[in-house]
């Protein structure tokens, strides 16, 4: 008989590397990976489009571009997507499918189970959001007044670092939603494309309350010009009063903020009953 | 006999809807039956005792320790679920190797591992097919080879026999015998009294969430004995078959159709007798007969009227 491990920090490793590692497997095979490496890529048409079709003199620079597109479809768009569409799959297909059952019925720690999933989940996103922004900052380059020097690689980087953050804080919300409810992405999209847009357009504070926040604080200082938000309304327009939080602030939150909604995640894993051949006549 | 398994007032509900009642048992080695119709408590039992479930009253120990996660437990228990879900796309080999790591086993070990709980299930030949090209048998054997993975001390199988062709049942049947022999524990969780009974003597009856009676087949056996039994007499002259059946006393009531009679009988072996010696004499043609109420549904009614106070 194989001596089974007694759990201690080398076998709870262990467990991580095979949540971790079976993860992988199960989401580098599904068709939702291949079309979120698809989305992840289709901004750089964008550039070419403008490179090819628009004139010169009208035509925004490709440092603009890049920022925008950096900015509004990577770092706003594309990581609460991502963390949506490939953060839940490591569990909530297996909740879904029933599958669940084999894994709650091992010796494996919860908490290596979860952390596995999500170095997984942060692995693929960081790659395809990697290879989407090097691919857009490419053709970025073609349009010019950006350039592959040190500042252009830095301002990369640093959106790339803005978005790896953001798939942290997002991808630890969906995990999270994935353990607690039954229809994550739907509460996802309401969170994120709902709320957090809301939030950070309203006057007031509630904007500390969004993740975006908190990734508006990290991007470069003097990227480009931007303008305060305002609402306009048949009263009147509402302009937002901004209050600024410094990068290594919103690092901290960040980072604060993804280790309470992993926390979460595993304590929901621990709390619920995930079987769902319920006695006939409850839900 | 050593506990492996201890509920003291065990109770589950979801909503108001009880699956599990004030169940009180100690659960020695060996192989035991979980018998009882479907929706009885049986799964939720056993999930109980995996820890999957909480109870909402009194406590469950398996091994002297709290299931719910718990990994020491975890460690030292098998199970081999009732629902049929699977990665449909994985081969058995992977889905097995995969759990074999959860299991705590190294890529080396795991494979090890898969493959003698796949060699064990006979399905050797087919392990690096997708699952989704597998019979319903064949899946049922993937389901027990994970159960046997980590060659747990305790393994709960719920309705193992579910869609097993007949080969296949005598080799789950004879694994199940082996795996007893061999000193594990193994609940056996069926709502067919026969298959129970191929495996192992020793029962918990369990109906509506209550444990009914716990011990050995022959004593639950004694306690319906008194229990009319239904038999029912396939032949084209049914009067003329009852009126030989007349002089047996036991018969309690009797119900005529077109071609069979439908008798009731305090006594089966003796009506039996009766039956067969008018089938051997030839005296009226008899194409079969049987017992109507050898399912457990009228056993556990029996019971139910029998011994249960009523308004429990």
């Amino acid at each position: 008989m194989a001596i089974l491990r007694i759990k201690n920090i080398g076998s709870l490793f262990l467990d991580i590397k095979t949540s971790f590692l079976h993860s992988l497997t199960i989401t580098l095979r599904r068709d939702r990976f291949l079309l979120m490496a698809i989305i992840c890529v289709l901004p750089v048409i964008i550039p070419i489009f403008v490179a090819l079709f628009s004139r010169a003199m009208f035509r925004e620079s490709g440092l603009e571009i890049f920022i925008r597109l950096s900015e509004q479809v990577y770092v706003h768009t594309l990581t609460p997507l991502l963390a949506l569409f490939i953060g839940l799959i490591g569990i909530r297909e297996e909740v879904d499918s029933l599958t669940i059952v084999y894994l709650l019925t091992r010796p494996v720690s919860k908490f290596a189970w979860i952390v596995g999933r999500f170095f997984a989940y942060m692995l693929i996103s960081t790659f395809l959001l990697g290879v989407g922004l090097f691919s857009t900052f490419l053709a970025c380059v073609v349009l010019g007044s950006i350039y592959v020097d040190f500042i252009g690689i830095s301002m990369l980087l640093q959106y790339l670092g803005v978005g790896v953050m953001g798939l942290m804080g997002y991808g630890a919300i969906s995990l999270m939603l994935g353990c607690a409810t039954n229809y994550p992405i739907i509460i996802g999209v309401i969170l994120f494309f709902g709320w957090e847009k809301i939030a950070n357009v309203i006057p007031g504070i509630a904007d500390f309350w969004t993740i975006q926040k908190y990734l508006d604080s990290m991007f470069p200082a003097l990227a480009s010009q931007r303008y305060n938000r305002a609402v306009m309304t048949v009263i009147g327009s509402f302009q937002k009063e901004l209050f600024f939080v410094s990068p290594q602030r919103a690092f901290i939150t960040l980072i604060v903020l993804t280790i309470i909604f992993l926390a979460l995640a595993i304590g929901f894993v621990l709390w619920r009953e995930f079987t769902k051949d319920r006695v006939v006549g409850t839900r | 006999m050593d506990t492996q398994i201890e509920t003291r007032e065990l109770s589950k509900w979801f909503g108001e809807v009880v699956a599990l009642n004030n169940v009180s048992v100690q659960i020695p080695t060996g192989v035991i039956g979980l018998l009882g119709p479907n929706g009885a408590g049986k799964s939720t039992f056993i999930k109980l005792a995996l820890g999957l479930y909480r109870p909402s009253r009194g406590e469950i120990r398996i091994l002297g320790e709290k299931p719910r996660n718990n990994f020491h437990t975890l460690q030292k228990v098998g199970y081999c679920p009732e629902m049929d879900h699977f990665v449909e796309e994985v081969s058995g080999y992977e889905f097995l190797y995969w759990l074999a790591r959860y299991s705590g086993y190294k890529p080396k070990v795991a494979k090890k591992q898969v493959e003698r709980a796949v060699e064990r299930v006979s399905m050797t030949e087919r392990m690096y097919d997708p699952i989704a090209t597998y019979s319903k048998g064949m899946r049922q054997r993937v389901k027990i080879a994970q159960t046997l993975l980590h060659d747990p001390e305790i393994l709960f199988l719920d309705e193992p026999m579910n869609g097993l062709d007949p080969t296949a049942r005598e080799e789950l049947f004879e694994l199940v015998i082996s795996l007893g022999n061999e000193g594990k524990t193994v609940i056996f969780s069926s709502h067919v009294l026969h298959e129970v009974e191929r495996v192992t003597d020793t029962v918990i009856l369990i109906y509506n969430g209550r444990v009914l009676a716990f011990g050995k087949i022959r004593e639950i056996r004694d306690l319906i004995k008194n229990h009319p039994r239904t038999i029912v007499i396939e032949t084209l002259e049914p009067k003329k078959v009852y009126q030989i059946l007349s002089v047996d006393e036991n018969i309690t009531t009797v119900n005529f159709d077109t071609q069979s009679l439908t008798v009731h009988t305090l006594d089966p072996m003796q009506t039996f007798k009766y039956i067969n010696e008018m089938f051997l004499d030839e005296k009226v043609p008899i194409y079969s007969f049987r017992c109507a109420d050898e399912d457990l549904q009228s056993v556990f009614q029996y019971l139910i009227s029998t011994h249960i106070p009523r308004g429990l």
